[in-house]
């Protein structure tokens, strides 16, 4: 189910620059328009969901995992434990939306490819990574969805990942929020990241 | 879209007597109207193909947000003017100000480009008095969460893919402000799901904001002009 939806993503991407070609931004918030129109014509908002819930497993299980360490301890620990419990909200609220949309929604890997957590530093380092390609992935799919009450819960869902990526750079003693606008990834970009993670 | 120029233009007679908030509907009248002229257009003049293509409903909603990135530039400017932040907290108002400042340069460039025209900042604002760091943390907290929740309440009903992906971009950053804030305050920073707010709600607690203050000549242009700075009415070292 997963490669399914990992090769439909690539196939859609192939397209990218075709597309990009003929269709510039045009306005000065110019986002991904012209990626924008060839997603919506490939993939469907299921798709999307489904793409969205393959990331939320994952940011489930990294909480988990890190957790699991017991390095954390005070604030840390607090909030951790609070972004574990939105990361699993996240990922039963998607599969329910899948499921009440007749999908079969994608299921967690047995197992992710993270990097060692063998201290403080690697938590945080690994959390903000994570954090950052969820708000970048939502942003970029979000005009992509045609539903607008999906996209109202992704708009909900990826409010919550921005702000835990701030939290984590307070944490880690960096510029809580580094720039004006956050970034959008494509899904080329998000494959890309997460495709060793997954170890796809 | 229909629905959203409906409930603007209910708010807009709800609050049509107050001369601040009919400046604000002036202005989104205005944009209306600069859609639909453009689009009329849009045969004879090609290059207002993009603003034709934007619908009337988004430079309404682009307008609302940026009556919004005002106020809050605007308040970020009397904060850090007040002498009444230090240490980590001076630091992340001076950013956040400057964020905000940009949604403003933004979004006022994006309305002309699309052929509207961008609501002018209020001459002055009633914010409360705030007389310590502690009471300006605990009001911008409030504020911030006010503008995530209008970008999230609004980010659906926008029709323009890129208006979209910026309206989520903005609205990310205005909800890192309020997490960095809840931190500050001693709040939890995030919910599992944020929660958005309609212009009804935002407009019933930013009027009073906007509303100029009874001393106020009657006769006082409700908004003098982008260049003017706030009047420093509320926030104040004193």
């Amino acid at each position: 189910m997963q490669t399914n939806i990992l090769e439909l993503f690539d196939f859609a991407q192939s397209r990218k620059n075709y597309v990009q070609g003929s269709t510039g931004g045009s306005v000065a918030l110019a986002g991904n328009a012209g990626l924008a129109r060839a997603f919506a014509q490939e993939l469907s908002d299921v798709d999307i969901i489904q793409f969205a819930l393959t990331l939320e497993h994952l940011e489930a299980r990294m909480y988990q995992e890190m957790l699991a360490t017991n390095i954390l301890t005070g604030k840390d620990l607090n909030y951790f434990q609070s972004f574990g419990g939105h990361e699993a909200a996240h990922v039963d609220a998607l599969t329910k939306a899948l499921s009440a949309a007749g999908a079969t929604p994608v299921a967690a890997k047995g197992s992710y490819n993270f990097p060692a957590f063998n201290n403080r530093g690697d938590i945080l380092n690994f959390a903000k990574v994570a954090e950052d390609i969820g708000v970048g992935a939502y942003q970029g799919a979000a005009a992509l969805i045609s539903n607008k009450d999906y996209l109202a819960v992704a708009g909900s869902i990826v409010q919550v990942e921005a702000r835990h990526a701030a939290i984590i750079n307070l944490l880690s003693g960096i510029a809580p929020v580094p720039a004006a606008f956050t970034a959008s990834l494509t899904v080329q970009e998000v494959l890309d990241k997460v495709n060793p993670i997954l170890g796809a | 879209m229909t629905q959203s120029l409906t409930e603007l233009q209910m708010s807009r007679r709800r609050f049509i007597r107050n001369s601040a908030l009919a400046t604000v509907a002036a202005a989104l009248s205005a944009n209306a109207l600069g859609a639909r002229v453009a689009q009329a257009s849009a045969g004879a003049m090609p290059l207002r193909t993009v603003a034709a293509q934007v619908p009337a409903g988004d430079l309404d909603i682009l307008n609302y947000a940026l009556t919004l990135e005002h106020l809050e530039s605007n308040a970020y400017a009397v904060a850090n003017g007040s002498g009444l932040l230090s240490g980590a907290a001076a630091e992340y108002f001076k950013t956040f100000g400057d964020h905000e400042a940009t949604h403003v340069d933004t979004l006022v460039k994006t309305i002309k480009e699309l052929g509207g025209t961008p609501v002018q900042a209020q001459a002055s604002y009633n914010f409360p008095k705030l007389t310590s760091q502690q009471d300006i943390l605990d009001y911008f907290q409030v504020v911030e969460e006010l503008g995530a929740a209008a970008y999230l309440g609004q980010a659906p009903r926008l029709m323009t893919p890129d208006l979209i992906t910026a309206a989520v971009s903005i609205h990310n950053v205005e909800a890192q402000h309020a997490a960095v804030l809840s931190d500050l305050v001693g709040k939890p920073p995030a919910p599992a799901f944020a929660m958005p707010k309609s212009m009804e709600e935002v407009l019933a607690v930013v009027t009073p904001i906007l509303m100029p203050q009874n001393s106020m000549p009657a006769t006082m242009p409700a908004t003098g002009g982008g260049g003017m700075r706030p009047h420093n009415r509320g926030m104040s070292a004193q």
